[in-house]
């Protein structure tokens, strides 16, 4: 059981990972607040 | 970098449970506070849209400004709530309009449609992709992707508003209408005028706030 959380969290912090760089590509979201790019992101 | 506590705190959870380096934190704070931000305007927009009764319409306005929105950017809030006060109110409005303007006939559909793929192509060709100090676009090689990407779907909308003119869809002329309402709202944000709204409604509502 301990086994499958760990999957789901590296699962789940893995895609949120790949969203990140793919959205960081954008030039903006759909709403008109924009939290601050980390630096890693902006290269 | 100034993020929200739920995101920094999501954000530190899923790290101790795997072990992410700070910098990956980071970038998980950043991502949870968008998706979540995002998630929430959306679904608020689309509630209220349903309250007013034009769901197809606001629906439409969304999907049009996400588009946009995403490649040629535009002017930004500087804080998440009033983003979400304005972007809640917005688009509904947008809709209820665009659903009186399809009652008006179909030759005013006609001149808005127009009117606003004029305005919309010129202001995308001109200005887009417009960044912001906290996303700023420092590629130019992404600055001309971009831009090529916001042209591309000017021509698309103006087949889909051309394939909607022809259709016999109930919702048709409605969807026609917000579709070129929101292109113009989308090209105003793009535009000095609207970045002066932006901080405009950014100073109103930090003064309500202090009172």
């Amino acid at each position: 059981m301990k086994k499958i959380i760990s999957r789901f969290f590296i699962f789940t912090v893995t895609t949120l990972l790949f969203l990140a760089s793919v959205t960081a590509a954008s030039a903006c979201y759909f709403s008109s607040y924009q939290p601050e790019v980390p630096e890693a992101l902006r290269k | 970098m100034s993020y929200l506590a739920f995101s920094k705190r999501w954000a530190g959870y899923l790290s101790r449970k795997t072990g992410l380096s700070a910098e990956q934190e980071t970038i998980l704070t950043y991502v949870i506070e968008v998706l979540v931000l995002n998630l929430m305007n959306i679904v608020f927009t689309l509630l209220l849209g349903v309250l007013l009764g034009v769901l197809p319409g606001t629906a439409a306005c969304l999907i049009t400004a996400i588009l946009f929105r995403h490649s040629a950017g535009g002017a930004h809030s500087s804080s998440p709530w009033r983003c979400a006060a304005v972007t809640i109110a917005v688009f509904p409005l947008l809709a209820l309009l665009g659903s009186f303007f399809s009652r008006l006939g179909q030759g005013f559909a006609d001149v808005l449609s127009v009117g606003a793929l004029g305005v919309g192509m010129t202001t995308v060709v001109l200005l887009a992709p417009v960044d912001s100090p906290a996303a700023p676009i420092i590629s130019p090689l992404r600055r001309r992707k971009l831009k090529i990407i916001s042209i591309a779907l000017m021509v698309l909308v103006t087949i889909i508003v051309l394939l909607l003119r022809e259709s016999r869809w109930q919702y048709a002329g409605m969807i026609q209408s917000c579709i070129a309402l929101t292109l113009l709202w989308v090209s105003f944000m793009l535009t000095g005028w609207g970045h002066k709204l932006m901080s405009f409604v950014d100073k109103i509502l930090k003064k309500r706030k202090e009172v």
